[in-house]
């Protein structure tokens, strides 16, 4: 099975089968009050059991459930994530969660995204997550699943976006005009805002970097101006539907947030504006400037008085995933397929 | 349309004609609104009932081939320019539209069967990782 996986800050994606899993990007204790039937009863289905995983560092939740049930709960946001066996975790369940109850043992090869600045962490990935594995899952009963990592190829996050736009779903290039161009991307994600720079598929690295301004600070500013100013205390998770909302409900009362949110994003595209400037100065040599990423609905409208040409892509949160799967079916389609490099 | 010849070389634009641009515009795809003007003598709404895959085909003008998804550049696109300049808004319009149409119309279903990949762009695409 050829899958697109991408761990972001905010919520882990993957895609493979015609089938997409998101939750966010949550670990958390396990809470043994109302364990297993309640747990299958609130929150999975006989199809999709809840996230609740026995593993050698502990019992764990994941997702949603650790979000609403566990008391202790971390999500990684630096650099040591690579290496995480949180991170392991997080990539684990979001196989097991394509893979569904049917199968117990399934062969997996993996298209992944790391930041542009973080790149060299490539091979640690790689070697973390190749090889066989095997995941507990507690629905009322154990389901064992073994997963086997064939391939694990890690691409700078923003081409997952860019392949998203080029490549047909079957990894052939849709549109060639757009490949020949010279493209910027800036994807917007949680914690980071990367950039990529290619001329007619060439990477160039003078225009490309990441910044660590991203929509965790606007949610941790949205955040602190809620709590001065409705003494409501949210978690990341819940400011950032806060703002997508544009309202919270103080006493079953919806109040308007655009006020707080606004200024704070103004900011933050400023920040991410500035460093495009750094890059690719006002941009007027580029063909189009494609902007993604979970940020991107919020932040895009901004960036597009700077840059006219700059345009958002189609559900922008699942275009690096969407774009991980695409190339992963190009890499590794049969060799009788149009194109295809090797044997799947 | 006819295909990008290949990869943009320094002075020539591919998407622009290689002659000098005329004083008058003399594209097809002038004369072909104007074909589908009514009767009347009033301009054909944009709503017209040939569907947009059918107005992209009468209207295709193979010498005047528009990328919509790329932005006019003074000095690199002029005679494009001041084509689209000597327009009416409306027809200006109409313009943009039928190429948009025209180019996504070329990109899936116009594909021939036999098409493949320009080699250079797979190559580049596959060397990448």
């Amino acid at each position: 099975m050829i899958v697109g996986v991408d761990i972001g800050y905010g919520y882990t994606k993957a895609m493979g089968e015609g089938k997409q899993v998101v939750f966010p990007s949550v670990v958390g204790k396990s809470e043994r009050i109302r364990y297993e039937e309640d747990i299958r009863r609130a929150y999975g289905t006989d199809d999709t059991p809840a996230m609740a995983f026995v593993t050698e560092e502990g019992d764990r939740f994941v997702g949603e459930l650790a979000l609403l049930q566990s008391r202790v709960q971390w999500t990684l946001l630096d650099r040591s994530r690579v290496e995480d066996p949180s991170a392991r975790l997080l990539f684990l369940a979001a196989l097991s969660e394509l893979m569904g109850k049917g199968l117990a043992t399934r062969e997996f090869r993996v298209v992944t995204g790391l930041p542009v600045n973080w790149y060299a962490d490539r091979d640690k990935i790689a070697a973390q997550w190749t090889g066989r594995h095997v995941l507990r899952r507690v629905n009322g009963e154990q389901i064992v699943h073994r997963l086997s990592i064939a391939d694990v190829l890690v691409l700078p996050q923003p081409f997952g976006s860019l392949f998203d736009l080029l490549l047909s779903d079957e990894g052939q290039i849709a549109d060639e005009d757009l490949a020949r161009g010279r493209l910027g991307v800036i994807d917007i994600g949680t914690f980071t805002t990367d950039y990529v720079l290619v001329d007619a598929l060439r990477y160039i690295e003078k225009g490309s970097g990441t910044i660590a301004s991203a929509m965790s600070q606007a949610c941790a500013l949205v955040g602190r101006s809620i709590l001065d100013t409705f003494r409501l205390d949210l978690r990341m998770h819940d400011v950032d539907r806060a703002i997508r909302r544009g309202q919270v409900t103080i006493y079953g009362e919806d109040r308007d947030i655009e006020w707080l949110v606004s200024p704070v994003l103004d900011a933050i595209s400023a920040e991410i504006l500035a460093h495009a400037a750094t890059l690719w100065g006002d941009g007027r040599d580029l063909d189009a400037i494609l902007v993604t990423g979970g940020g991107a609905l919020a932040i895009a409208e901004r960036i597009q008085h700077r840059y006219r040409h700059a345009r958002t892509l189609p559900d922008p949160a699942l275009a690096n995933v969407r774009g991980f799967l695409k190339y992963g079916c190009r890499k590794w389609r049969p060799a009788s397929q149009p194109g295809g490099q090797d044997g799947a | 349309m006819e295909r990008d010849p290949g990869p943009r070389t320094s002075g020539a634009h591919p998407y622009v004609p290689q002659q000098p641009a005329p004083t008058r515009p003399t594209h097809r795809l002038q004369v072909s609104l104007s074909t589908t003007r009514p009767a009347s003598g009033r301009t054909a709404s944009p709503r017209s009932h040939a569907g947009p895959r059918r107005q992209a085909q009468e209207t295709l003008d193979p010498q005047v081939p528009l990328r919509p998804q790329f932005r006019l550049r003074p000095g690199y696109d002029d005679a494009l320019i001041r084509w689209l300049g000597s327009l009416s808004p409306r027809q200006r319009s109409r313009a943009i539209r039928t190429a948009l149409c025209q180019y996504l119309a070329d990109q899936s279903d116009h594909r021939p069967a036999e098409w493949q990949e320009d080699p250079d762009l797979a190559h580049a695409l596959d060397s990448l990782f």
